[in-house]
């Protein structure tokens, strides 16, 4: 009983202390060079890991000798949790100042109104620095939306002391992985998250909306062939092909795989790990059922801002955005995250890793940034899963997805009426 | 004792004027943080509260659709069938419990033989499951069930058994007529009976020392045997200390959050899903606050259902009263 008295005087100590801890900070101050500002705290919330988490340390070290006055507090969440995190945090009215997360999430955020248009903030000018088509895709509506620090797609990532000559085609890197495996050392570890593979259900043919936004995975049979071609792949017992990112990025850092498929962020990393001359990056092999390219997502990761955040941490949190995204920075991150840069004024000649991801880019698709996206994911992934497990035929998988996201996309909208 | 039975509730609160002062800080901090977020799922669980009206908290009020919903397995997420769930609920909570009483009361047994060397030293060694956090073990497994490099499937490989068993991923059965438990189940179930039967051990300890040795001296005079002197004098009398930790053990395991979402995750395609993972997979990454509440209202009731029936049978709390 005590105890608990104590802890309530405590807590209502604690409480009256934050109620003035909102309006302490008006120092008497001394006249400074800028007198008017006064010190804020920003929140980033962000998924970045190793190298890329630490060029992040060192920007946010260097922002602050800039402006004494600014805080900068990051967070770093698993990728996998961070869109639900900040849709529920912001939903309910709060959440970082800024996010840092792909397009695709643009849509369903500028919907809801958990995101803030930054068109006030920024003039043609300033945008002309950066790529039209990465500013492309994070205007929604004809507002910006968001500022894109880099582009990113999937493409094949080698151990350059493992494989001689790239494949060329889906074959080819089939019977090259059979070759490859020994004991402990796989040919190839294929992640099957729809993510990863949507390249190849591309390449078969697949297309995810028709003009009205509406949802046609089960149309042709593209989507069919490339189930099929991921059944093959995983039922080939010297190939991995599993829906577990972590299991296949630890087995290419140890050297135990010799091809995976991984974005640019994971690229840095793996330089640490490897070194530099192991690290090669290329094109995936062209799909051999259809002879078509290899058709990844590609997306922007963008800085996104909070509209719950009042106007003054808007324009803080602008400042930073702004300083992220400049020159500086995104060399920064090009030279140690191997992040691909949206800045134009980057200098990324010769750097034969970036080169694949481009060469890669060129055959990509850009990422659909409607609210509608966010009802393929998880059905596409269940075909994938059940088709892999053999509970079902790639026909009744593709179906049963095209049914969910018809279910998913008729719920969203019926909701937001 | 005073009789207060026959006086109004303002006349009791009135005499015991100081006592209610003193339980008022907790009573309004457990009001705060206890009461009012049950009575809000309660409310949240008749409305379509989701993510999209988080923000202006007026969700329109549904009526029981929730709860239709989930009987009726039409909530919008992947792989949802609340009969299937609970089937797997039940048989994975008996399952379990039985492993782990009966492993515990053999190694509890074990370990009271008098003059046994080394007791304490296994005493301790057996404990350890239970002393490790257990999400921590829960990862370890995880990897150890891993199809290429995990422990289980090379230790399978050196006995020259079958190995390269997809234990987590693999949907199938592999006991043909128990369809309904896949791989996983068997995964999820190993590491969930390392954990638990620590505590069985340690309660049949305390209850089987508490046994007078005269009993049996008298049974053996008597010429009971081994499995006599067992079954009618230690099984009666550390029934009353075993009952309640049996109880305790069925709503944990019920419940085992940890073990289910960190060993197989509810997969492969949901089959090893129990109802808790379910509710939180209804929030994250479904975002159906409303039908969660509804869930989570549903798993209640069963819980509740389940308290009184084994109350009832064992009138294990009667005794503890």
């Amino acid at each position: 009983m005590k105890r608990i008295k104590i802890l309530s005087v405590l807590l209502a100590v604690m409480l009256v202390a934050l109620v003035f801890a909102g309006c302490a900070p008006k120092q008497a101050s001394k006249p400074q060079q800028e007198p008017k500002e006064k010190p804020i705290t920003i929140t980033i919330w962000h998924a970045w890991s190793g190298a890329e988490l630490d060029t992040l340390n060192d920007a946010i070290s260097k922002y602050k000798k800039l402006h004494p006055n600014v805080t900068i507090n990051q967070l770093q969440v698993p990728f996998d949790q961070l869109k639900n995190k900040f849709q529920t945090a912001a939903a309910s009215g709060g959440g970082p100042d800024i996010l840092v997360g792909p397009a695709d999430w643009i849509g369903d955020f500028t919907k809801a109104n958990l995101i803030a248009p930054m068109d006030s903030y920024v003039d043609s000018d300033f945008l002309s620095h950066y790529v039209k088509g990465a500013i492309n895709q994070v205007t929604y509506d004809g507002k910006l939306m968001a500022m894109p620090e880099s582009t990113e797609c999937v493409a094949l990532i080698y151990n350059k002391s493992l494989v001689k000559s790239v494949p060329k085609t889906t074959d080819d890197m089939i019977k090259l992985a059979d070759s490859l495996h020994k004991g402990d050392t796989y040919g190839l570890v294929y992640n099957t998250g729809f993510y990863f593979t949507a390249g190849y259900f591309f390449a078969a043919g697949m297309k995810l909306f028709d003009a009205n936004h509406n949802a046609i995975v089960a149309q042709g049979n593209g989507g069919v062939i490339a189930l099929e071609f991921l059944k093959k792949l995983a039922s080939d017992k010297n190939i991995i092909a599993a829906n577990d990112y972590g299991k296949a990025d630890s087995m290419f850092k140890e050297g135990k795989a010799a091809m995976i498929i991984n974005g640019p962020w994971a690229v840095g990393d793996y330089v640490k790990a490897l070194g530099a001359d192991k690290v090669g990056v290329a094109p995936m092999p062209i799909f051999s059922p259809t002879g078509k390219p290899f058709a990844p997502f590609v997306n922007t990761k963008d800085f996104m801002l909070n509209a719950n955040s009042d106007d003054a941490h808007k324009k803080a949190a602008m400042d930073f955005i702004k300083f992220m995204t400049s020159k500086e920075i995104e060399q920064e991150f090009f030279e140690k995250a191997k992040h691909i840069p949206s800045n134009l004024d980057v200098n990324t000649s010769s750097d034969p890793i970036v080169d694949g991801f481009i060469k890669q880019m060129k055959t990509g698709v850009p990422m659909p940034i409607i609210p509608e996206m966010g009802a393929v994911w998880n059905p596409m992934q269940n075909a994938i899963d059940s088709v892999l497990a053999g509970k079902a035929t790639p026909q009744d998988a593709i179906k049963a997805a095209q049914e969910a996201i018809n279910k998913k996309i008729s719920a969203m909208r019926n909701n937001a009426k | 004792m005073v009789d207060y039975s026959d006086i109004g509730l303002w006349e009791k609160i009135r005499r015991n004027k100081l006592a209610y002062k003193y339980i008022l800080p907790a009573a309004l901090v457990m009001a705060i943080v206890t009461a009012y977020p049950i009575v809000y799922e309660v409310w949240m669980a008749f409305t379509n509260f989701s993510i999209v009206n988080l923000k202006n908290p007026h969700p329109a009020f549904v009526g029981l659709r929730n709860f239709i919903m989930i009987l009726k397995n039409q909530v919008p997420l992947e792989n949802f069938n609340f009969w299937r769930t609970l089937g797997f609920n039940v048989i994975w909570t008996v399952v379990n419990v039985f492993f782990h009483v009966t492993i515990g009361i053999s190694l509890a047994m074990a370990l009271n033989t008098p003059k046994f060397a080394l007791k304490k030293l296994y005493r301790a060694l057996l404990i350890i499951p239970w002393a490790v956090p257990s999400y921590i073990s829960a990862l370890i497994w995880r990897n150890m069930f891993d199809t290429q490099f995990g422990a289980v499937n090379l230790l399978l490989a050196k006995l020259g058994l079958p190995h390269n068993i997809a234990w987590l991923t693999n949907p199938n059965a592999p006991i043909k007529f128990l369809s309904i438990l896949p791989y996983a189940f068997y995964a999820d179930l190993i590491t969930n009976v390392w954990l638990g039967f620590p505590f069985m051990m340690v309660v049949a300890t305390g209850a089987l020392q508490s046994i007078p040795k005269e009993l049996y001296e008298a049974a053996r005079i008597d010429g009971a045997s081994e499995a006599g002197q067992f079954f009618h004098i230690t099984l009666p009398l550390i029934r009353f200390a075993m009952m309640p930790a049996i109880m305790l053990g069925v709503i944990w395991t019920f419940n085992q959050f940890n073990i289910i979402y960190l060993v197989s995750g509810g997969g492969p395609l949901g089959e090893t899903e129990i109802l808790v993972t379910q509710a939180y997979k209804l929030v994250n990454p479904g975002g159906l606050f409303g039908i969660a509440s509804a869930f989570g209202l549903v798993v209640f009731l069963i819980l509740l259902g389940i308290t009184l029936f084994t109350n009832r049978i064992t009138k294990a709390t009667e005794s503890a009263l």
